[in-house]
């Protein structure tokens, strides 16, 4: 049935024929998901489908016309079409059930394509990282300051004593307070930076250059500021 | 000036003779990702190929083109109108998402150029992305035009829409949806699925601001949780690669200030239903 073509007779003047193949690949483009149909046609008769398919040629071909007027064709297989009647059953639609996207693609085995590992170090993304970085170590100041206040048995003077007791040079302990002040100048200077985006001003790719640079140059002087105290 | 004209073509000639001799053989490498879903037990790797600069257009893309014609016809990449319009060559060029064939062949020999699909997409071949979820985010903002009265069909009338307006669209409807910005941005690699990514909140920024459409309540309610919009943490990458020289990251910044009450939108300067106001009184 799939394959079989079909071959009417108009009289002696021509012949049609339609593959039904054809006729099925127009269905099952219908029924892929790109396309929404509301309804599937299904049509029984081959007879009815090839009257059918001639109208579809062409609204003004000879074709056309003589499927409109059957009259044309002998009353026997006239008499026939019309007895097997158009057997249409429409069916709901029902759209196919979308699988989440990651899960398709894992049951393809598809790759991740690389991200971090290829992608140019830029300083847009490197100040963002920076920012977060600084912000983790600042909490974690705080939380140590606060567990250290609750827990340790003397405070933080005590502390403060003994490192002045380990006699450091005043150049590596203006670098340790440095270090220590550093990630709070940083995420001060960038914070206002943000703050300003945050209004959804200064960020043209230019603008995003110039203030990065002049909040590093900023920060440092924070750091530095804080670290002579 | 007709000898000159005769002329022009033997000059054009001349020229391109002598630099053809002048310059050599100058070969570059390109480094190309490859997987090959037909060969799943193959893990991703980088091809190189060696093309002559000299017998190949300026851009990564006709580089691209040269290889698959001309020494491995199973290179699959998409690309379509080869100027930047369509935006179908998106790929990662030299650390960087960009448009192959907007993008000039660097003339450094000595290095090679490396090619790698959008990152942080499945791949589906060589350097083809999918982009469904990407496609998916995009249709999820309702990228149309809303009116809360939908004219009658075939009683449409033009809508009105002031010139200061219209320019507000500027910068954002350029985008071609290539994706190298939501690629691009960190938050979208690990939050992708939930946040909608630069391209996609550009778009409904699009929608949000344009003086005709009144379904922006609905569009801003809809993006208020947590990840849709606020998943974006400022980095910028997105307006730092856009081949089309647009700003995603300020467009995501006048959502959020929009969402947070800050900046309201303003009423449109023309009625847009004039035109049918108009004709209901003549």
């Amino acid at each position: 049935m799939a394959n079989r073509t079909i071959k009417y007779f108009f009289g002696q003047a021509s012949t049609v024929s339609i593959k039904l193949s054809t006729v099925k690949q127009i269905k099952a483009v219908n029924s892929s998901d790109s396309v929404k149909p509301t309804t599937y046609i299904t049509i029984n008769n081959t007879r009815t489908m090839a009257l059918f398919c001639c109208g579809r040629l062409g609204s003004k071909s000879v074709l056309a016309t003589l499927s409109r007027f059957p009259t044309t064709l002998s009353n026997a297989q006239f008499a026939q079409a019309a007895a097997g009647a158009p057997k249409i059953t429409f069916k709901k639609f029902e759209p196919p059930v979308q699988e989440h996207h990651d899960v398709r693609n894992e049951k393809l085995n598809r790759p991740l394509s690389p991200h971090l590992t290829i992608y140019r170090f830029q300083l847009t993304a490197m100040l963002s990282i920076t920012h977060r970085a600084s912000g983790m170590i600042l909490s974690a100041y705080a939380s140590a300051l606060g567990i250290g206040a609750l827990v340790l048995p003397n405070d933080i003077s005590h502390y403060i004593a003994i490192i002045e007791s380990l006699n450091l040079s005043p150049a590596s302990l203006f670098l340790l307070k440095a270090l220590i002040a550093s990630p709070l100048g940083y995420h001060f200077a960038n914070g206002i930076r943000h703050l300003y985006w945050d209004t959804a001003k200064g960020l043209s790719i230019k603008e995003v250059y110039t203030t990065g640079y002049a909040m590093l140059g900023a920060s440092a002087l924070i750091t530095l500021i804080l670290a002579a105290l | 000036m007709p000898l000159l004209r005769l002329t022009t073509g033997t000059f054009g000639q001349l020229r391109t003779f002598a630099t053809s001799q002048a310059l050599g053989k100058r070969v570059k490498t390109f480094a190309v990702y490859r997987w090959n879903p037909d060969e799943p037990d193959k893990k991703p790797y980088t091809q190189n190929f060696e093309v002559d600069l000299d017998d190949c257009a300026p851009m990564v893309l006709d580089a691209l083109l040269k290889i698959k014609n001309e020494m491995d016809p199973t290179l699959t990449f998409r690309r379509s109108c080869r100027e930047g319009v369509c935006g179908s060559c998106a790929m990662n060029i030299d650390g960087i998402n960009t448009l192959a064939c907007i993008s000039h062949i660097d003339q450094n020999l000595s290095k090679p150029t490396k090619i790698y699909p959008l990152p942080h997409m499945y791949v589906v071949k060589d350097l083809v992305p999918d982009l469904t979820n990407f496609y998916r985010q995009y249709q999820s903002i309702e990228p149309w035009l809303q009116r809360d009265h939908e004219a009658v069909k075939g009683k449409e009338s033009q809508l009105l829409q002031d010139v200061e307006d219209r320019a507000k669209l500027d910068g954002l409807y350029e985008c071609v949806l290539c994706a190298c910005c939501s690629t691009s941005c960190p938050s979208y690699w690990w939050n992708g699925d939930k946040y909608l990514g630069p391209a996609v909140l550009m778009q409904a920024y699009r929608w949000i601001i344009d003086s005709r459409d009144e379904a922006t309540e609905k569009r801003l309610s809809k993006l208020k949780d947590v990840y849709s919009v606020y998943r974006c943490h400022t980095i910028m990458n997105c307006t730092r690669t856009c081949p089309k020289g647009l700003n995603p990251g300020r467009a995501i910044a006048q959502i959020k200030t929009l969402l947070s009450g800050l900046v309201k939108k303003e009423a449109p300067i023309m009625d847009p239903a004039g035109l049918d106001k108009q004709s209901v009184r003549n």
